[in-house]
């Protein structure tokens, strides 16, 4: 995704009405506003469907994104760095 | 009223205001779970501290900015204050049901033994300034039977507290030696989160929900119930410890469960500020960064340390009581017994157990710690206990970087008698080189902290000794007064409503000092003493 895509996403986000200061406050980063967004939204699935082969292949995705995420977004940062 | 008092009225009302704010956001889970009988008692909760808030608030609308000192005083007074109105939902939720109205069908299951302890204000107070300092220590003798409301209370004092805290040390109390300013003065971090405390405060409430649902998520997937991974997400990312079973995480008996509380209660261990970096994509601080570096390191040699004394006291060896005779892991495929099964179960216990410890959390698997355990296993976890983790997490005891600067302050101070008067030496801490002066700044401040720990732990322990029954031992009272200063949670079975009314006060006010890291309580009570010409 582009600076420009990623820079325009957050603006989006920061307009949110109610919500739009949390993602205001944190990082300039909108993939962790679209994991804050995500994760209310499982819970809610899972107090909807319960325990089952969707829901934790739902949450184990997105355990897994964020944790790829955060390593990615170093190795990015890390090649701008050097 | 003076300037002084007049900033810190309108800030206390101001917090007096949001914790109102919080009562009614809490009103949401009486509506989803059906207990409506807890609703006037939380509207009531909210109402009260809001009028006064918001009294005090415009009342003193014009007063000066606050200060430094105000901060200190503000600190410790609002945590006394919130924890003191923060007591009225358990109270009145308790005394509703007693009263059992007829307009709500209320469940018989509610009205236990168990929720008729907060009847008695003492026990509510303690449950409350156990959860806003994140202690975890209980007044409950069974929180599975609490009404939903209270267990999200509880929860949510701890959470609430758990940020309260990161606030405090990183934009208020950073001080020399206090381990925020090392963090910020760094050359390599050369700043705070955000230059403001506002901003601070914003990314800092960011962070935190964050990894909450993150670790709401884990702990689902791990195999705890939604509401279960709900509240000790919220509770072990405060490091705070509150359960909603009445074995702690002991009742789940899940390897699986012990493994993804691990890194909930290391996250919350971590300095915040280095949660941001990394989140902005630095991986390079969680090994670059010296309280993270300890972190680990402490938490890896503790457990080590620990095991071993479960291991050469046979405290799990087959035959014993406590030995489980197999272990079945991944889903009955790998079966250990024996000697694995012994050496699986220290290895298990110890580490859940150490991290909990360090970590502030208070979290328990094992539930023979205060009657098996020896007295060096119940010792090693009092020391966890006692040294925590990094400054500007939300764990208590004394920070690793205090804990650190003593070590290596003293080394530095012993070698110099072998240099001669005019040598100009440096002292070299995470990176940093200090001068003569702003050396003995930092091991100034470590050891005043450490002391006054010691004095108040001390304190805590003759009361202690004097007040329960004779039956508990001088490790379990050491064991019990180190949680409460710590901020811990671990109990060896003195806490209860049974206790009387003045250990159960010392603990209080051990769990208050401990959260404040002493000395903004010391400034507020010689500011007391003084404002009301106790001593000049």
């Amino acid at each position: 995704m582009t600076d420009q895509r990623l820079e325009w996403i957050e603006n989006s986000l920061g307009e949110v009405p109610l919500v739009g200061g949390i993602f205001a406050a944190g990082s300039t980063d909108p993939i962790y506003d679209l994991l804050m967004i995500a994760a209310p939204l499982l819970v809610l699935v899972i107090r909807a469907v319960g325990r089952g082969l969707v829901t934790r292949v739902l949450v184990g995705l997105y355990l897994l994104t964020f944790l790829s995420y955060v390593v990615a977004k170093h190795v990015r940062e890390g090649r701008k760095r050097t | 009223m003076n300037g002084r008092f007049a900033t810190i009225a309108r800030d206390l009302g101001r917090m007096l205001q949001a914790l109102g704010g919080l009562v009614f956001v809490s009103l949401l889970v009486p509506i989803v779970w059906g207990e409506f009988y807890a609703i006037p008692a939380l509207l009531v909760s909210g109402a009260i501290p809001f009028a006064i808030g918001a009294g005090l608030a415009r009342r003193f609308e014009d007063a000066p900015e606050p200060g430094k000192l105000h901060g200190m005083m503000i600190a410790a007074s609002g945590w006394l204050l919130v924890g003191t109105f923060g007591s009225l939902p358990f109270l009145l939720v308790a005394w509703t049901v007693a009263a059992d109205p007829s307009v709500f069908s209320i469940p018989t299951r509610i009205d236990s033994t168990t929720l008729a302890a907060f009847r008695e204000p003492i026990n509510a107070f303690f449950e409350s300034m156990s959860g806003f300092t994140g202690t975890g220590l209980t007044m409950t003798d069974d929180e599975s039977v609490l009404p939903h409301t209270l267990q999200w209370w509880r929860s949510f004092t701890e959470w609430v507290g758990g940020v309260g805290v990161i606030v405090l040390t990183t934009a208020i109390l950073a001080r020399p030696g206090s381990g925020s300013l090392t963090l910020y003065e760094s050359e390599a971090r050369s700043e705070k989160i955000h230059p403001s405390i506002v901003s601070t405060v914003r990314t800092i409430w960011w962070i935190f929900l964050l990894f909450t649902f993150f670790s709401i998520l884990l702990l689902w997937v791990a195999g705890m119930p939604l509401w279960h991974a709900i509240n000790h997400a919220m509770t072990g990312l405060a490091t705070g410890g509150f359960s909603v079973t009445d074995a702690s995480i002991a009742t789940y008996d899940s390897v699986a469960i012990d493994l993804a509380l691990i890194p909930v209660m290391i996250l919350g261990s971590i300095a915040f500020p280095i949660h941001y970096l990394v989140l902005q994509g630095d991986l390079r601080h969680l090994y670059e960064d010296l309280q993270t570096r300890w972190v680990f390191g402490f938490f890896a040699l503790g457990t080590v340390v620990l095991v071993g004394f479960l291991l050469g006291n046979g405290v799990y060896a087959p035959g014993r009581s406590y030995a489980p005779e197999t272990i079945s892991l991944f889903a009955g495929t790998v079966v250990l017994d024996g000697g694995m099964a012994e050496a699986f179960t220290a290895a298990r216990y110890g580490l859940f157990q150490f991290v909990s410890a360090a970590s502030c959390t208070g979290f328990q698997t094992a539930t023979n710690l205060g009657t098996a355990w020896s007295a060096e296993g119940q010792l090693t976890v009092v020391l966890a206990m006692v040294v925590g983790a990094a400054a500007g997490s939300t764990v208590g005891g004394i920070k690793l970087i205090r804990a650190l600067t003593l070590v290596k302050g003293t080394v530095f101070r012993i070698r110099g008698v072998f240099y001669p008067d005019n040598a100009i030496r440096t002292f070299r801490l995470d990176g940093r080189a200090l001068n003569e002066e702003e050396a003995t700044r930092e091991f100034e401040e470590a050891a005043i902290i450490a002391f006054l720990w010691v004095i108040t732990l001390g304190l805590g322990l003759v009361v202690l000794l004097l007040t329960v029954p004779a039956s508990f031992t001088l490790e379990n009272v050491v064991f019990e007064v180190a949680s409460a200063q710590g901020n811990v949670g671990l109990s060896t079975g003195i806490t209860g409503p049974g206790m009387p009314t003045v250990p159960k006060l010392m603990l209080v006010f051990n769990t208050w000092i401990g959260r404040l890291e002493i000395i903004p309580v010391l400034v507020l009570l010689r500011a007391l003493f003084t404002r009301f010409e106790v001593y000049p």
